[in-house]
């Protein structure tokens, strides 16, 4: 059998590859036999002239016999198709305006629709890049549809002892730690893991080792760290094994790197550093507890005896996930449920196969971004296939002669169709590379412009030319050369040949077939459209974005974050340096006005809530009313713009030991005093239900967003610094009127002489931070602008290609008229006519398609609703403009047709 | 003319495979061979009897190579292989009870 494979294959590859000589053989046999034919009639006593006319006679069509013989080599299809498309590539060279916007629509198309499909398989879909990945989860307990993933030691060890489950292994992150190698400093986020941790994911070191459970109970100080933070503490030193890098002071040998593929457990995630578990004690105490962005549980300090929930229970499972949480649920209600407001806790085993998303999840912000972008490129494709079918439809029309003469001498339809669909496959082939080339580009653009605190998102998301973008576009690029080349060969190829053969039947025969491509470039209009009311929607509402009013200013706004966490400052209190501090920096030339709060406007800081009694307001289950608070130094509202309605500001009476006093937001305001006037609340006092201290309310200020600028400010309180508990990081807050960059510099020296040793996080001006703020507003606008421009041209292109062969057409029609003496202008007008009659129909079907799309965005839009009739209007005369724009050309060629020409055109 | 008859679907190849049988032999031999065994009664057409050498050299059924005719031409000789010549009894053997088959059918009724 194998054999047989083997012999036909070997045939076939010879008579493909060898055709020249295959062809060449069949020539010498087949003389052969007819003189072998006529040397025999010789013998019989017929002269050699006659003999060899007999012989010929006798053998019949050489040529037929030849077509046969090699229809029975089995190597028609691949011989024909070959020459089929070179033929087309002959073709292309000839017509290089048609293949030009064949080849450039469809590769922007693939281009742009690789782009988002690498996005969007990169930040939504892609596993972890550790082997098994599903495999992977991490425990949860469920709180009435609040997730938790931290657990207690104890807990932890419980939970292990659950038979059945896979592979149980403990960690925890810190962030904000500073670690220092000679003159190199870096402040990352650290993972504290247990010894089986890297090989219970699978985890393959790059260089060196990774920890071994002996790290972990022997206390071995030693660290795995990523490639890139081994770039950025030994920069240009290949030999990073061994080295000592410290943590707090405390010495740490370096003992493997991991690759950059590696990026934690969490999404987007990253990886910096990892210590065994058991050298935490080594670095001080328990310093507080919380959760950091990723939704990892935090904290320096050995709590393994403890009760803190610090622990972050990664599972490698040996059965399915279900089995796992039955098999937990056993234990977890004697181990680590608490009842709490009468509810149940439940356990959850949570996949991260995608990696843990945290409580921020980016990805689920990013979902209705991204549905809005794949649509959008859906559309994009569609209206590229409209375009450059009705492109073929018109052309093939042009062919039709050359068609219905092949097809008379005999050509199968078959053939011709397989050669028509084949023509377009360069095409194809040329936009799809090209297309790679585009997806490139365009996405190098989309992750440029990621918001920054996403940016390593960009690491993952970088354009690669893996088999799987190959595959994707080669798949894509065929199905589209497909799918828009066998319907126009089937009509092509479907024709009354006495008909299409008469010289002159141009008029009747190919009605039908334009009426198919004025249905692709109505199709294309009524897509077109969609995509254009969404951009102009989306535009407008980036507009209104960066024109809301977040109740602070924006302008000449510098701000600093200011990290006590992982210095000296942690211990020893930073409150009492941030006077110092404010002295130093307002000597800053340039500096007017300045103040520091735990929380700035978009940028961010520590959100912090209190627990107080408002009247009239019952407690909630969790102990609520909770109130948003931000502590600040006297100065901060100013320097911020944030504007005081009635009453003071804090000033520097307001410490420690003076009376308690607090700011309400006029939302908070109105909200205690139950909606009477805000301004009613000055003077009145509230107690925190921790300690009870009355506190007065001394200032009204007005409503900020700190949040987002998109959704409603929420009732807040400010407090004094000093009067705050514990360790307060705090970000500065410089107004200036010297620009905001040419202070940075000298703000942050200040600070460092004020507080030595202390991190400055982040320094941004409010402009650009608010600006990042409408980054995926401006992304999707740019997005939409950008595709819909791109479905306009092509619409362009499409009408033009239909008109101009419906006036090519008529040529003769028109010249009759202006023969017997019709105007240019009403000839003008007949060209026209169908112009406006193919764009209001593409706009009747569109608009009810747009305003169904547009629905769906509408939670994402600011200031417009999604049916805003301004939009609409906009759109469809912008696409009425193009529309007889591009009509124009071939318009006014017909107008100016002379007659003489014209009827004797064909 | 008349004494010529067509030859029946299929029965080409199995001429083909016999008359090679006998030894190797070029394109023209085998029709010409044909002719004469069937004392002049089958004609093969010339236009199916190359493609038919084809699609058997394809099968790996026969094999072809270049040699000198008996006038010192070259000419494309073809040979039985030993799977050509185990498909012939298989076919040779069918043909045989079909005949028989026929031949009972045409004298009992």
């Amino acid at each position: 059998m194998l054999h047989d494979l083997w012999n036909d294959l070997r045939y076939r590859l010879r008579a493909i590859f060898r055709r020249d000589a295959v062809e060449r053989e069949l020539n010498d046999e087949l003389r052969f036999h007819v003189e072998r034919e006529a040397e025999r009639l010789t013998r019989d006593g017929i002269p050699a002239t006659e003999a060899r006319r007999q012989a010929a006679i006798a053998f019949g069509g050489v040529e037929q016999t030849k077509e046969a013989t090699r229809d029975a080599r089995g190597t028609r299809f691949i011989d024909h198709s070959a020459r089929d498309l070179s033929h087309a590539v002959r073709l292309a060279i000839k017509q290089p305006g048609f293949a030009m916007i064949v080849v450039l629509s469809l590769a922007l198309g693939l281009g742009v629709a690789n782009a988002a499909f690498n996005l969007t398989y990169n930040v939504l879909f892609a596993p972890l890049a550790l082997p098994h990945p599903e495999e992977l989860a991490v425990l949860g307990r469920d709180d009435r549809g609040e997730r938790d993933v931290a657990f207690s030691w104890n807990e932890y060890l419980a939970l292990r002892a659950t038979p059945g489950v896979g592979t149980l292994v403990a960690t925890r992150g810190a962030s904000a730690i500073n670690v220092v190698a000679g003159a190199n400093k870096a402040h990352i986020n650290m993972y504290f893991v247990e010894g089986a941790f890297f090989s219970t994911l699978g985890v393959r070191p790059l260089r060196g080792r990774l920890l071994t459970p002996n790290d972990d109970e022997q206390r071995v100080p030693a660290a795995v760290i990523s490639q890139d933070l081994a770039e950025q503490l030994f920069p240009g030193d290949t030999a990073v094994i061994g080295r000592t890098m410290s943590i707090r002071e405390v010495p740490f040998t370096v003992v493997g790197v991991t690759p950059k593929s590696f990026r934690g457990i969490t999404f987007p995630g990253g990886f910096s550093a990892a210590i065994p578990l058991g050298t935490v004690a080594m670095l001080g105490q328990q310093l507080g507890a919380g959760h950091d962005n990723s939704g990892m549980p935090y904290g320096i300090g050995d709590d393994r005896r403890g009760d803190k929930p610090l622990y972050t229970i990664v599972v490698r499972l040996a059965v399915p996930p279900e089995a796992a949480r039955a098999a937990l649920a056993i234990t977890f209600p004697r181990c680590c449920a608490v009842d709490s407001a009468g509810a149940r806790q439940r356990l959850e085993v949570i996949g991260i196969r995608n990696g843990l998303s945290g409580k921020g999840d980016f990805r689920k912000q990013a979902r209705v971004m991204f549905a809005m972008l794949l649509s959008g490129i859906a559309l994009i494709l569609i209206v590229v296939c409209c375009n450059i079918a009705s492109l073929l439809l018109v052309r093939s029309s042009a062919r039709q002669r050359e068609i219905a003469v092949r097809l008379s001498l005999g050509a199968s339809r078959a053939r011709l169709i397989r050669q028509l669909v084949l023509e377009s496959v360069p095409l194809a082939l040329a936009a799809g590379v090209l297309g790679l080339v585009v997806a490139s580009w365009s996405t190098a653009a989309l992750v440029r412009s990621l918001p920054s605190d996403l940016d390593e998102l960009g690491d993952f998301v970088r354009f690669q030319y893996g088999a799987a973008t190959l595959v994707f576009t080669l798949v894509v690029t065929l199905v589209c050369a497909i799918a828009f080349t066998v319907y126009p060969a089937m009509r092509a190829t479907r024709q009354q040949l006495a008909q299409a053969l008469r010289l002159d039947a141009r008029a009747s025969r190919s009605q039908k077939q334009g009426n198919v491509a004025r249905g692709a470039v109505v199709g294309q209009i009524a897509f077109t459209l969609v995509l254009v009311t969404a951009a102009s929607l989306l535009a407008v509402s980036l507009g209104n974005l960066a024109r809301v009013d977040g109740g602070f200013t924006t302008e000449n706004i510098a701000v600093a974050g200011i990290e006590p966490r992982g210095t000296r400052y942690e211990q020893q209190g930073i409150v009492p340096v941030y006077r110092q501090i404010l002295q130093n920096v307002s000597a800053v030339p340039g500096v007017q006005q300045l103040g520091i709060a735990t929380m700035v406007p978009l940028f961010g800081g520590s959100n912090q809530w209190i627990e107080i009694d408002v009247p009239g307001q019952p407690r909630t289950s969790d102990g609520g009313p909770w109130i948003r608070v931000v502590y600040m130094t006297p100065g901060y509202l100013g320097a911020t713009g944030i504007r005081l309605l009635s009453g003071r500001d804090f000033s520097e009476m307001d410490g420690a030991r003076g009376e308690r006093v607090a700011i309400a937001t006029e939302g908070f305001a109105r909200k205690f005093v139950g909606g009477r006037d805000p301004g009613s609340a000055l003077g009145r006092s509230f107690a925190l239900t921790s300690d009870r201290v009355s506190t007065r309310i001394v200032g009204i200020a007005a409503d900020a967003k700190y949040q987002d600028l998109k959704s409603v400010p929420e009732p807040m309180l400010y407090i004094p610094l000093e009067q705050a508990y514990g360790t307060q990081g705090g970000q500065l807050v410089v107004r200036t009127n010297a620009g905001p960059s040419s202070v940075m510099r000298p703000i942050v020296n200040a600070i460092d002489a004020a507080a030595p040793g202390i991190t400055v996080r982040r320094t941004r001006d409010m402009r650009s931070q608010r600006d990042e703020f409408m980054t995926l507003e401006r992304l999707a606008a740019r997005l939409a602008l950008f595709v819909s421009a791109m479905a306009l041209v092509l619409s362009a292109v499409g009408l033009y290609g239909v008109v101009a062969y419906s006036v090519a057409r008529r040529t003769s029609e028109i010249g009759v008229r202006l023969a017997l003496g019709a105007r240019a202008r009403s000839v003008l007008w007949l060209v026209a006519r169908e112009t406006v009659t193919l764009v209001a129909v593409g706009v009747g079907v569109g608009l009810p398609l747009s305003f169904a799309a547009n629905g769906a965005m509408g939670s994402q839009l600011v200031g417009i609703g999604a049916h805003d009739p301004f939009a609409a209007i906009v759109s469809i005369a912008l696409l009425a403009t193009v529309g007889i724009v591009a009509s124009m050309v071939p318009a006014l060629r017909a107008a100016h047709v002379d007659p003489k020409i014209a009827l004797s055109a064909d | 003319m008349d004494a010529r008859l067509d030859l029946p679907q299929g029965t080409l190849d199995l001429l083909i495979l016999k008359s090679l049988s006998l030894g190797p032999q070029h394109g023209w031999a085998v029709s010409e061979r044909i002719h004469q065994i069937s004392q002049a009664t089958l004609a093969v057409p010339q236009g199916s009897l190359y493609p038919a050498l084809h699609r058997l050299e394809r099968r790996g059924w026969i094999k072809a190579k270049w040699g000198a005719s008996d006038n010192n031409r070259r000419a494309k000789y073809y040979s039985l292989t030993p799977r050509g010549r185990s498909q012939l009894e298989t076919e040779e053997d069918a043909w045989n009870r079909l005949v028989a088959a026929v031949g009972l059918v045409m004298k009992t009724t």
